[in-house]
């Protein structure tokens, strides 16, 4: 029997819903506006890299690719704040508002990420077993609230350097030095880390490579889920109650993804890593320039 | 029906009979020279080759139409107004026995051959007996004969033409930069295009440039000599703008290729401009995006430091008010020059440098460690056989 790519796929038992559609349209929104706004902000941060001046050209200019750039900013923006108002309604209407913030299927980072961060290394020396994360371990949480520093940091200096007439009339000058450094930097780091180590730990670890299309699918079988989140597979089994609603975990029974679904998220995986670690390759070209 | 045979023969049988007749008559007008020297066949009966007979060919329009047109042929050929020409006492006069001045100015320039021994005489440019007339020779851009000098400079100098793009091209001929008679090596001291002397070259046209030029900071320097700390002197017109090379201020992306111009002197100020958003916009192509000469002007730069100066502090709002229409004094405090390593130049841009990129080393060291370490902990595990997992379907056991 062949593998199937998808490594969520993988394995017998049945399929679970790990992140539902407003989940992954969110997620392909923040994908989509990423991608525009490195690819058309990379030219400008390497001015002097042999590929920008063809990328810009792709754009249609510099003028045009700045447009780009805050178009894709705008963008990224408006569904940022429709996910705070779902966010607001979620913590607002939930049945077990202490479980859902505080819970092992909560979001919010807790003392048990930072314990499980040093036993993830004691595990690489071979000094403990592998921590066993719940519904989000510290790296969803990293990735998470990672995406928040850098919206903040990068959108925020952003803004100031889209509107400079309006924020230089009270605030000094150099302030857009400043914004420029951070903004740019921000974003190599976001570039850096989310081409990398995201990379790495959803889809190229040897254990899952090629990908993991969990986050297209919205589904991976019980055995992927004891892999990579067995406290969660364990309370799912135990039939535990689910922090927004009274259903039981065990309802999160998903039907397995059509082939046309997992076709398109296999396929969308593969460009948005082709596209990412071309991007590194084009930062570590840029570096020498 | 007769063809051009007997009638050359008959006209050389009347001329024969006409000279025999007239044998000792001077004939200094043209019409009697031009009578075997405008025939080409009669002329060829009478010298060994055609080429030969080429050369003694003169036309009777061709000297009436130059700036020769009012002499006669005598006048130079000397001793030649008898027929036959006599074997002694004929010679023909050099153009120095009357253009002095211009034999002077010739003499001291390198066409004169004193350095290879190889000198470009007068007829070489200015032809022999369809020499042009001097004005048109020098310079004027309107006269068709500025085609005939640079045709002429240019076969010799044939790498040396103006290329596309070259607003000179066409429009000013060779002589007009280059000394005509006293024609020396663009930059040695003698020359008219030497630093010091191209405000008056490049001035006779554009005379509002090189007065401003002459007042800021590159012109001032090389009037007097001083140099800059480096050694350096400062730029004259050909530095900034290229010679042979030159190319329209008006054209697209003409601002942009300034830059390299200046960081050829200005290393500093160019790294740190591309460091800028203006920089940076303008290498890739922005056609509205400051570039040095928007902010510090082209002909009349100062230094900061003088109040006249468009970067002086308080001039700032207007110089970037020309493009930032709500411009104000704390947004000219904008540091288009930034330099993160330079402390002192402004603290905050240091500091926010060094606090992201200890940020990215932090985060790339931290992360990168956990993925690596990642990494060699699965294929440890492989090759001692535990297994990570049946899903992942890469030959490792099921864990127990």
């Amino acid at each position: 029997m062949s593998v199937p790519l998808d490594s969520a796929q993988r394995g017998s038992g049945p399929y679970v819903w790990r992140f539902n559609l407003f989940h992954r349209w969110t997620h392909g929104f923040a994908m989509l506006s990423f991608y525009v706004l490195i690819l058309t902000g990379l030219p400008l941060r390497f001015s002097c890299a042999p590929f920008s001046a063809p990328l810009v050209r792709f754009w249609g200019g510099v003028e045009r690719a700045g447009l780009i750039h805050r178009w894709a900013a705008a963008f990224m923006v408006a569904y940022t704040l429709i996910h705070i108002v779902y966010m607001i309604r979620k913590v607002w209407r939930a049945q077990d508002r202490r479980r859902l913030l505080w819970g092992s299927d909560s979001m919010v980072p807790h003392p048990q990420d930072a314990r499980d961060f040093m036993q993830q290394f004691k595990w690489y020396f071979g000094k403990g077993s592998k921590p066993a994360f719940g519904r989000y371990g510290y790296l969803e949480k990293l990735d998470y609230f990672g995406e928040v520093w850098g919206f903040v940091i990068i959108g925020g200096t952003g803004f100031v350097l889209w509107f400079p007439e309006f924020f230089g009339a009270w605030l000094p000058g150099w302030i857009f030095n400043v914004a420029t450094i951070f903004h740019g930097y921000e974003a190599l780091i976001a570039a850096a880390f989310l081409f990398t180590i995201h990379f790495f730990n959803v889809h190229l670890r040897p254990d899952k490579f090629p990908l993991d299309a969990v986050m297209f699918t919205g589904r991976g079988t019980l055995e992927y889920l004891k892999e990579e989140h067995p406290a969660m597979a364990a309370e799912l089994e135990a039939g535990a109650v689910g922090p927004e609603s009274r259903r039981a975990v065990h309802d999160m029974r998903a039907p397995a993804p059509s082939k046309r679904l997992t076709m398109v998220g296999t396929v969308l995986g593969f460009v948005a890593w082709g596209i990412g670690l071309a991007t590194i390759g084009m930062i570590l070209w840029a570096v020498f320039c | 029906m007769r063809g051009p045979w007997q009638d050359r023969r008959q006209r050389a049988l009347l001329m024969a009979l006409g000279l025999a007749l007239s044998a000792t008559a001077a004939f200094a007008q043209e019409p009697g020279c031009v009578r075997c020297h405008g025939e080409l066949e009669l002329l060829r009966q009478h010298v060994p080759s055609l080429a030969a007979a080429r050369a003694l060919l003169v036309r009777s329009d061709t000297l009436a139409a130059s700036a020769h047109g009012a002499m006669t042929c005598a006048e130079c050929h000397t001793g030649y107004q008898r027929f036959p020409h006599p074997e002694a006492g004929t010679s023909t006069a050099g153009c120095a026995s009357c253009h002095t001045a211009a034999d002077a100015a010739w003499q001291e320039g390198v066409h004169a051959g004193a350095a290879d021994g190889q000198a470009v005489a007068c007829a070489a440019c200015h032809g022999i007996h369809d020499v042009a007339p001097a004005a048109a020779v020098a310079a004027a851009s309107t006269d068709p004969a500025r085609d005939v000098v640079v045709a002429r400079c240019v076969a010799c100098h044939s790498t040396d033409d103006l290329p596309e793009g070259n607003p000179h091209r066409g429009q000013v001929a060779c002589t007009a930069c280059h000394a005509h008679h006293a024609t020396r090596p663009p930059m040695e001291p003698s020359s008219q295009l030497a630093p010091a002397a191209q405000a008056a070259t490049c001035g006779a046209c554009h005379a509002e440039q090189a007065l401003l030029w002459s007042a800021d900071v590159h012109g001032s320097g090389v009037l007097s000599g001083t140099r800059a700390p480096g050694g350096r002197r400062g730029a004259a017109c050909t530095d900034c703008h290229g010679a042979h090379d030159m190319a329209d201020p008006g054209e697209r992306g003409y601002a942009a290729a300034t830059v390299d111009e200046c960081a050829a002197c200005h290393e500093h100020g160019a790294r740190t401009y591309y460091d800028s958003y203006h920089g940076k916009a303008a290498r890739l192509g922005s056609a509205v995006a400051a570039t040095c000469a928007q902010c510090h002007g082209a002909h009349g730069i100062l230094p900061a430091a003088e109040p006249a100066s468009t970067v002086a502090a308080a001039n700032l709002v207007e110089t970037c008010g020309a493009c930032h229409a709500h411009a104000r004094p704390a947004f000219v405090q904008y540091d288009t020059h930034p330099d993160p390593f330079n402390r002192d130049r402004n603290p905050y841009i240091h500091g926010a440098f060094w606090f992201m990129n200890s940020l990215l080393v932090f985060v790339l060291v931290v992360f990168g460690a956990h993925t690596l370490l990642w990494w060699i902990r699965i294929e440890l595990d492989k090759r001692r056989g535990v297994g990570h997992g049946a899903h992942d379907g890469h030959g490792g056991e099921a864990a127990p």
